[in-house]
């Protein structure tokens, strides 16, 4: 088999595993964010 | 009753009114047959098998047809005692919780055991069914089977009546742990039926199976009946 | 962020891009297979980091059902969820290099089966933990997880089984079968970045499963104070 042949499946591999990785990472982000806002919102709340 | 109860007197008298019950309602053994007869009949439009096809795929419907009244029933186990909160009641009382759990397997187990019974001949007909093999094996395979599906699936009929939508939850937690026993019991079912393969493997895993989760179960239901 | 989180993070970078260069350019090309056989070292790693976070799972949940720790809750909780999205992309890495190579994008194959009955077990403790209500999610969440480690070496002998009595297809060079040194080095690499990386993910989510939990009671309070 030439080496080279198989380089589409390589990349699709390789761009799915970050894509995974990345969706992870975002929802993090995303519930890091969430997190952060209640707890201010929670503050507003205490000091009014 | 002796004067201090057993954790099997317990047992026997807890399965005795469920039993009683059941006998008065009839409420899961109805919606169970009915639920596999109509599952049954669909499969049926479905294919057309000569008999020497029918023995191939029949053990596979026979079992996704228990497996899916099998949840019909179990659905129903536990939101009896909800209603009148007899399940705090029961957490309350110094019963050990091992007798609620068994006492309800074993009732299920009865009622999934009645299904089967009045199930089979109906395969029989509808698929012209003859097996190869011996038929005291399917007997032993029906009985393993039938416990792996109730321990199980009592079990997680117990976990998924603290969730949202609680119907749903129960096939969605349960099936994919039984992936091994019912590969088991489709397998051993299909190698009877046809007499091309050995049992008994499978027939050693659904005892396996049976036995591991028998324990893990009563190990676990405890602190799961005692969640708050 | 701590500062050792944003150490970490660097190492990992670094550690991730180095694997990156063994995989692509030093482990040398596989003479049969080609560059397709390069997913392994993205697939063989994950595999590895999924398995193992499953196992934190079940020892986090035993955990919790001995001693009711809200960190043992949150760490289970943490190693399932990023087991499952490591166990995801082996699933979809797998059929992508038994494309070409096999010609089938998949196989109900020993390896390939229990992988996939591995990632149900866990998505579903997921969404049990997704559904569940109240106080006793951690329980529940800790019973299905024991459940699902225990069937583990069950579902791997019944497919096992199950698997010798159906034809196999045939598996060209095989992985594993004639892995040179320097393959394994860049295995060995990717494992080291991968796991790293799950170590972080892990890191962050059990953080913020417990950030969680004390927002809910501070806002219990609160609205007890407020009556």
């Amino acid at each position: 088999m030439n080496p080279s042949s198989g380089n589409a499946y390589l990349y699709a591999a390789y761009i799915v595993v970050w894509a995974v990785h990345s969706l992870y990472a975002y929802s993090l982000l995303g519930r890091a964010r969430r997190i952060r806002r209640e707890a201010a919102e929670l503050e507003n709340q205490r000091q009014r | 009753m002796s004067a201090t109860p057993t954790l099997w007197s317990i047992t026997r008298r807890s399965l005795a009114k469920d039993l009683r019950l059941e006998w008065r309602s009839k409420d899961a053994i109805n919606s169970m047959l009915f639920f596999a007869l109509l599952v049954v009949v669909i499969f049926s439009f479905g294919f057309d098998p000569t008999a020497e096809e029918s023995r191939r795929i029949a053990g596979g419907l026979l079992w996704v047809a228990v497996l899916f009244a099998t949840v019909v029933a179990l659905n129903q186990t536990w939101t009896r005692e909800l209603r009148n909160q007899v399940l705090d009641a029961y957490r309350l009382s110094p019963a050990p919780p091992q007798a609620l759990f068994l006492s309800k397997t074993i009732g299920n187990f009865l009622f999934v055991a009645i299904l089967e019974v009045l199930m089979v001949p109906l395969f029989v007909v509808f698929y012209n069914l003859r097996s190869v093999g011996p038929v005291w094996q399917l007997l032993v395979v029906a009985l393993l089977a039938t416990w792996a599906l109730v321990v199980n699936g009592t079990f997680f009929a117990a976990l998924s009546i603290r969730t949202r939508s609680r119907e749903i939850m129960l096939p969605l937690i349960l099936f994919p742990i039984s992936i091994p026993a019912l590969l088991a019991m489709v397998d051993a079912t299909t190698s009877i039926l046809t007499g091309d393969n050995s049992p008994y493997f499978w027939m050693r895993l659904l005892a396996v199976y049976d036995v591991v989760f028998t324990a893990v179960s009563l190990l676990l239901f405890e602190p799961v009946l005692n969640a708050e | 962020m701590t500062k050792l989180y944003k150490a970490f993070s660097a190492v990992t970078a670094l550690l991730l891009l180095y694997g990156f260069c063994q995989a692509w350019y030093i482990a040398p090309t596989e003479a049969t297979m080609g560059n397709v056989q390069r997913i392994f070292y993205y697939h063989l790693p994950s595999a590895w980091v999924a398995f193992l976070l499953f196992f934190v799972n079940f020892l986090a949940s035993a955990w919790y059902l001995i001693r009711r720790t809200d960190g043992a809750d949150a760490l289970a909780l943490a190693a399932a969820e990023v087991g499952v999205s490591f166990c995801t992309i082996v699933l979809i890495t797998g059929p992508i290099w038994a494309r070409p190579i096999w010609g089938i994008w998949w196989t109900w194959d020993a390896r390939l089966t229990s992988t996939l009955v591995l990632w149900l077990i866990y998505v579903s403790y997921l969404v049990l933990r997704h559904y569940a209500t109240g106080g006793q999610v951690p329980v529940l969440a800790a019973a299905l997880g024991i459940f699902g480690f225990v069937d583990v070496p069950i579902v791997y002998m019944a497919i096992r089984w199950f698997r010798t009595q159906h034809p196999q297809p045939v598996i060209g060079g095989g992985q594993g079968s004639g892995l040179d040194h320097t393959m394994w080095v860049a295995v060995l690499w990717n494992l080291a970045a991968f796991a790293m990386l799950a170590v972080l993910f892990v890191w962050a989510r059990y953080r913020q499963a417990l950030a969680e939990r004390a927002l809910e009671e501070a806002y219990i309070q609160a609205e007890g104070e407020a009556q």
